[in-house]
């Protein structure tokens, strides 16, 4: 094997291994989606749990002054 | 060599995604909305111990210093009116997406998506405009999340 033809092996396998990295992080980014999506889609509101809680707990104390 | 132009077929489809844009922003408006309900019940917690160490607990002096504290009004104008309201423009906005990405033709509008997502992400902006005393440095953080909606333009 000549030098040109191991360096032109050397690159396709640098732009192969780059591609495969770039795949996989699309991949990952892929599930993110899709997960959010369903997070979305099971729970499209705002997480209103915490104005409900204050709201009740400082309500109480608002009802019979003494 | 197959390998390569597969794995180039799987990333110019996941780049040919618009899709992906609209759930993370559509999230990303979920998410400011959760900060604002957090913010103003801290808020509203501050205005009560405020109360407290001013009047004592239950007494009617108390019980007048929170009711009429703008952090109690504001957390009764979040529940009542605008949390509901962001809340029926997310709802919206995920039923459009889900039934757009379903349907067959996948052409993808962020102009028409701007459209959809707008009532709720300018409703949070307009929440932490009128509320930004109460949320501190939160509000930054807040509208950085709204901010993710780009090219928005709320009146």
């Amino acid at each position: 094997m000549s030098d040109d033809e191991t360096n032109v092996g050397g690159v396709i396998g640098s732009i192969g291994a780059l591609l495969a990295a770039a795949a996989m992080a699309i991949q990952r980014a892929t599930a993110e989606v899709e997960k959010l999506k369903k997070d979305l889609q099971e729970q499209p509101t705002i997480d209103g749990s915490a104005s409900d809680k204050a709201h009740e707990d400082i309500g109480a104390g608002l009802k019979d002054p003494e | 060599m197959r390998q390569i132009i597969i794995i180039l077929a799987l990333l110019l489809t996941a780049s040919c995604n618009p899709y992906a844009a609209a759930w993370r922003t559509t999230g990303a408006v979920r998410e400011a909305g959760t900060l604002v309900d957090k913010a103003i019940a801290e808020a509203a917690y501050a205005a009560q111990k405020r109360c407290v160490s001013k009047h004592g607990k239950d007494t009617g002096p108390y019980v007048d210093c929170v009711k009429g504290s703008g952090e109690w009004k504001a957390l009764n104008q979040w529940r009542d009116k605008a949390r509901p309201a962001i809340n029926s423009a997310l709802v919206a906005t995920v039923t459009a997406l889900t039934i757009a990405e379903h349907a067959k033709d996948k052409k993808f509008s962020w102009q028409l998506f701007l459209e959809i997502v707008k009532p709720a992400a300018c409703g949070i902006a307009r929440a932490v405009e009128q509320w930004k005393g109460f949320f501190g440095s939160k509000a930054q953080a807040i509208m950085i999340g709204v901010q993710a909606v780009k090219g928005l333009v709320c009146k």
